[in-house]
C-alpha cells in the first residue's frame, strides 16, 4: 500500500507523536500495518486505546475514503512520506508528525523563515515592534512564522501581507477550526498569498495542549525565534524553549522593565538569549542580506515643522507635550503635527507622536 | 345659563385654542366633565368647587355639563380649573362681563381660592398671539415667563376673586408691563473658568472650536484627565443665545416645568448631562404626556454624555435621527409630538474599560477582546455624527502645581462670540445658527477650498486612510477654525487642524 495512506492512517491513531516517532524508529508503517493485528507485544506498546483505533482505521477504502473528504474541503494533506513534506521539521529534534494538513503554497516553508511571536494581549509598544519586524524581515524576504492568534500573531501576520512579503500561520487546531473567529478573515488572506498548516485534522479543536505542541513546528520553521511581548507564563516562551532544544536562534525584544508584558522577554535576555533591537540584528546573526535601506532624501522643514522635529528627537511626545515644551500655539501645533503626519516625517501612536 | 371661556391646550410646544362651555340646567345636583378630560381635568370639579366657597360665590346645587372643546382631543393638566370656575360664576349670573369672548385664560386652582402656576405658559401665549387672541389672564406666578411677549395684552392674577373683579371691570386695569430681552444680559454666574484648568491646550482649543461651530465633540482619555472637568466648562464660553433661540429654549423648560419662576427666560444655554442609567425615554422624552427629554431640553445648549460606552447600545443609536434631524418626533398611542432638539453633543470616554490603554504610566490590564468590545458599543452611524474627536492626557504634576492663570472662560468666550456673529451673519435667513448645520449644498457654497488645501486633503486622506465620511466634518470644522481666525477662506494650516481632530477615524487600522 502507498506509504502516504500508512502515514494518515497512523496520525488517525491519537497516539502522541513522541511515541509514534520512538515506535518508527524500530519499525516501518508498513511493517505495523502488517504486524498490529498479529503482534500482542505490539498492541501492548501502543496501548489498548491507541491500538484498538488503529485496527478500528485499518481498512484501506476507509482511508482512501477520509483522504478524499479532507481533500474535497480544499485542503492539502502532506505526510512524511513525501518529496514535499518540510525537510526543517525531520529534523529528530523537532519530534515532527506523520501528517500536516495544509492550505497555501507548501513550498514557503522551505524558504528561510523566522518567527515573530508574542502575548495576546500587547501593549502598543509590542504591536509597533512586530510590525516593524515583520516590514524590515519581509523586505529583506525572509517569511515570517507566526501562529495566528490575536495580538503580535496577528500583527505581525497582517503586517507582513501589508508590506507584500510572505507569512506562514501554524494553527493550534484544525484547519476548519480556525480560532480566534476575528481571524478568519486574515486566515483567508495568509492562505491565497502564503501557508497556512497544522498537525491536527480539519475538525480537531485547539485545546489548551495543542497549542504548546504546535509551538514546536512554528519553532521548528525558523531559523530564529522572535519573542516581541511575553508575560511571565506566555505561551510564547514555550515556543523560545522549543526553538532552544531545536538548536535555532532565540532573539528578544527588550522591554520596559516595569512593564508586565515585558517579564518575560527581559527574562529571556537576563538567561543569555540576544536581544533583537532591530531586524538587522537577527539578519545579521543569521546572516541573511540586508537590504540597503533607501537614503531618505533630507527633510526641508519649516520653522514650525523644525521646531517639533527638535522636540521629537528625544522621545515620542503627546500633543500636550509638544505645547508646553515648544511655546507654540495649540492649533499651530496640531496643524503642523498633522501635516508632518501627512508628509510621513512623524507617526501617530495612540495620542503620542514621534519620528518615524 | 350657558357660558363660554376661551382657553388654551397644548400639544407638544404648540398652544391650540381650546372653548370652556359650561351649561347648568335642572336636575340631580352633579357636574360632568366631557372632551377627553384626564384625571387631572376630571378632578379639577372638586377643586374649583371648594374655590368657588372658599372665594365668597355660591356653588351652584344644580346639574352642570362642562365640555372642553374641541372633544376629540385629549385634554391634559390643571389649567382649566380657572376657566371652569369663571364659567360657572359667568352662567349663575354672578358677575357680569360685557366681552367675555375676548379673553383667554388659564390657571390652576386650589381649595381655597388662590391660583397657581401651570406648565407651558410661554408655548401658549405665542401660540394664542398667532390665533389671534388679544388678551390672556393668567396665574401671577407665570408672568415672568409671559412678559417677553410682545403684542399680546397678559392680565396676572393671584385669587379667584381678583379675576371676577377684573373681568366686571377691565378697563380699570393696565395689562402687565412687558420686558425687552436685550435688557436682560445676564453675567457669568458659572463656579467653573476654563483659567482654572491647567495645562490641557489641545483640549481647551479643540473645545473653543467645538463652542464656536456648535460641533459635537468626543473627549478620550484615561480617566482622571480632567474630561469632566473641560465639559463642565464649556458653557462658560458658549456663545450667547439669540433671541429666537431663548424662545425656543424656553419654551421646551416651560412646558417641562422646569421653568424658573423669578427669571422666566434662559438666557444662557442649557447643560444637560443624563446619567448612562437613563432610560431611552428620559433621553428622547415620552411617557403618557409626550414630555419632552433631555435631548429636547439641552436644546440650543449641550448634551454632555459622560462615559459614552456606558449607556446602552440602543439608548446611543436613538441619537441618530435627531442629530442628523435636530427635532425629534414622539408618537403614542394618544398623541405624535415634535420637539426641537438642536444640541450639541459633549461626550467622555476612556480608552479602554479600565482606562489605561495607550497610557504612559499606567499598564492597561484588559484584554483585547474585552477593548474591542468596549469600542464596539459606539457604531459607525452614531460616531460619523461626531465632528471633533481630542485625547485628553493626563495633567503632570508640574502643569497642576503651576502657578500660571490659564486664559479665562471671558477671554475665549469672546473669541467665540466673534466667530458665531460671522456664522449668524452667513446664514442669515437660512433657519441655521452655526457651521455644524450646514447641509452639503452650504458645505460647497461656504467651504471652498484652494488648491494646496485640496491637495492636502486628498493626500491625507490616503495616508491616514481616513474614511469618505470625515470629508465633510473636516470641511465644516476648518469652516469653523476660519471664522475663528477671522478669515474669509479656509487655508492649509485650517483644514490641517481639522484632520488633526479626527483621530478615531484613524485608529482603527
Amino acid at each position: 500500500m502507498n506509504e502516504n495512506k500508512l502515514y494518515f492512517w497512523l496520525s488517525l491513531s491519537g497516539i502522541s507523536d513522541r511515541r509514534l516517532n520512538a515506535l518508527l524508529e524500530i519499525c516501518s508503517p508498513a511493517e505495523l500495518w502488517e504486524e498490529l493485528p498479529k503482534s500482542e507485544k505490539l498492541r501492548e506498546f501502543m496501548g489498548e486505546k491507541h491500538s484498538d483505533a488503529l485496527m478500528r482505521f485499518r481498512y484501506e477504502s476507509f482511508l482512501d475514503r477520509e483522504i478524499n473528504k479532507i481533500y474535497q474541503r480544499g485542503i492539502n494533506i502532506v505526510t512524511r512520506a513525501s518529496e514535499d513534506f518540510p525537510e526543517k521539521l525531520r529534523n529528530k529534534e523537532v519530534c515532527p508528525p506523520v501528517v500536516l494538513y495544509y492550505k497555501g503554497d507548501l513550498k514557503l516553508a522551505q524558504t528561510n523563515c523566522v518567527a515573530i511571536v508574542g502575548t495576546r494581549a500587547c501593549s502598543h509598544y509590542g504591536r509597533e515592534v512586530a510590525e516593524t519586524f515583520a516590514r524590515d524581515l519581509s523586505a529583506a524576504g525572509v517569511t515570517v512564522v507566526s501562529g495566528l492568534a490575536t495580538g503580535i500573531d496577528g500583527y505581525a501576520h497582517s503586517e507582513t501581507l501589508k508590506s507584500g512579503g510572505k507569512t506562514i500561520a501554524v494553527l493550534g487546531g484544525g484547519l476548519d477550526r480556525i480560532t480566534p473567529v476575528s481571524n478568519i478573515k486574515l486566515s483567508e488572506e495568509i492562505e491565497y498569498s502564503g501557508l497556512i498548516l497544522t498537525q491536527y485534522s480539519p475538525e480537531t479543536s485547539p485545546t489548551r495542549y495543542t497549542f504548546p505542541e504546535r509551538n514546536r513546528i512554528i519553532a521548528g520553521l525558523s531559523l530564529a525565534t522572535v519573542v516581541v511581548e511575553a508575560g511571565e507564563k506566555s505561551g510564547a516562551l514555550i515556543t523560545a524553549d522549543f526553538a532552544l532544544e531545536q538548536g535555532r536562534e532565540v532573539f528578544a525584544v527588550p522591554g520596559n522593565i516595569t512593564s508586565s508584558k515585558s517579564k518575560g522577554t527581559n527574562k529571556l535576555i537576563s538567561a543569555g538569549a540576544r536581544p533583537a533591537l532591530s531586524a538587522d540584528d537577527i539578519l545579521e546573526e543569521l546572516r541573511l542580506n540586508i537590504p540597503k535601506k533607501e537614503k531618505s532624501p533630507a527633510l526641508s522643514l519649516d520653522f514650525f515643522e523644525e521646531k517639533i522635529y527638535t522636540l521629537l528627537q528625544d522621545g515620542d511626545k503627546s500633543l500636550e507635550e509638544l505645547i508646553e515644551m515648544s511655546d507654540l500655539h495649540a492649533s499651530e501645533i496640531n496643524a503642523t503635527v498633522t501635516s508632518m503626519e501627512i508628509k510621513g516625517i512623524i507617526v501617530r501612536r495612540s495620542g503620542t507622536y514621534g519620528i518615524r | 345659563m350657558l357660558s363660554k371661556i376661551n382657553s388654551f391646550g397644548l400639544e407638544g410646544i404648540k398652544g391650540y385654542g381650546v372653548t370652556v362651555e359650561i351649561d347648568i340646567g335642572a336636575g340631580l345636583p352633579a357636574v360632568d366633565v366631557v372632551g377627553l378630560p384626564d384625571a387631572a381635568v376630571k378632578e379639577s370639579k372638586e377643586r374649583v368647587r371648594s374655590a368657588i366657597r372658599n372665594s365668597g360665590f355660591m356653588f351652584s346645587p344644580k346639574k352642570i355639563t362642562v365640555n372642553l372643546s374641541p372633544a376629540d382631543t385629549k385634554k391634559t393638566g390643571a389649567m382649566y380649573d380657572l376657566p371652569i370656575a369663571l364659567g360657572m360664576l359667568y352662567a349663575t349670573e354672578q358677575f357680569v362681563c360685557k366681552d367675555l369672548d375676548q379673553f383667554a385664560i388659564l390657571g390652576e386652582l386650589s381649595l381655597d381660592g388662590k391660583i397657581k402656576p401651570v406648565r407651558g405658559i410661554l408655548p401658549i401665549i405665542i401660540s394664542a398671539l398667532d390665533l389671534g387672541c388679544k388678551k390672556i389672564v393668567i396665574p401671577k406666578a407665570n408672568v415672568n415667563e409671559a412678559s417677553y411677549i410682545g403684542g399680546i395684552d397678559v392680565y396676572a392674577f393671584d385669587t379667584l376673586r381678583e379675576v371676577v373683579g377684573f373681568l366686571s371691570a377691565p378697563e380699570l386695569y393696565s395689562p402687565c408691563p412687558k420686558i425687552e430681552i436685550n435688557e436682560l444680559k445676564e453675567e457669568n454666574k458659572y463656579a467653573e473658568d476654563f483659567a482654572l484648568v491647567k495645562g490641557q491646550y489641545a483640549a481647551k482649543r479643540a473645545m473653543e472650536i467645538a463652542a464656536a461651530g456648535g460641533h459635537n465633540i468626543l473627549m478620550i482619555g484615561p480617566p482622571g484627565g480632567g474630561k469632566t472637568m473641560l465639559a463642565r466648562c464649556l458653557p462658560t464660553i458658549l456663545p450667547d443665545m439669540t433671541v429666537p433661540e431663548a424662545l425656543e429654549t424656553t419654551k421646551i423648560h416651560s412646558v417641562a416645568g422646569l421653568l424658573d419662576d423669578q427669571k422666566g427666560i434662559i438666557l444662557t444655554r442649557p447643560f444637560r448631562a443624563p446619567h448612562h442609567t437613563g432610560s431611552k425615554i428620559a433621553l428622547t422624552g415620552g411617557g403618557a404626556n409626550a414630555k419632552p427629554g433631555e435631548i429636547s431640553l439641552a436644546h440650543n445648549g449641550v448634551l454632555f454624555m459622560d462615559e459614552l460606552p456606558e449607556y446602552p447600545r440602543d439608548t446611543l443609536e436613538i441619537l441618530r435621527q435627531p442629530l442628523e434631524d435636530n427635532v425629534i418626533t414622539i408618537a403614542r398611542a394618544q398623541r405624535t409630538v415634535e420637539y426641537p432638539a438642536n444640541f450639541m453633543l459633549v461626550a467622555s470616554m476612556n480608552p479602554c474599560p479600565c482606562g489605561n490603554y495607550g497610557s504612559k504610566t499606567h499598564e492597561c490590564t484588559c484584554t483585547p477582546a474585552q477593548i474591542s468590545k468596549y469600542m464596539s458599543k459606539l457604531s459607525g452611524p452614531l460616531m460619523d455624527r461626531i465632528d471633533i474627536h481630542i485625547e485628553v492626557d493626563n495633567v503632570s504634576y508640574g502643569d497642576l502645581a503651576s502657578k500660571n492663570e490659564a486664559e479665562s472662560s471671558e477671554k475665549i468666550k469672546e473669541r467665540v462670540n466673534k466667530a458665531r456673529q460671522i456664522q449668524l451673519e452667513r446664514f442669515k435667513g437660512q433657519g441655521i445658527y452655526s457651521n455644524s448645520k450646514m447641509n452639503n449644498r452650504m458645505v460647497a457654497e461656504y467651504c471652498k477650498l484652494d488648491d494646496e488645501s485640496e491637495r492636502i486633503l486628498k493626500i491625507s486622506f490616503e495616508r491616514l486612510g481616513m474614511s469618505a465620511r470625515a470629508y465633510n466634518r473636516i470641511l465644516k470644522v476648518a469652516r469653523t477654525i476660519a471664522d475663528l481666525s477671522g478669515m474669509k477662506d479656509i487655508s492649509p494650516m485650517h483644514i490641517t487642524e481639522a484632520i488633526g481632530y479626527r483621530s478615531l477615524d484613524r485608529r482603527v487600522r
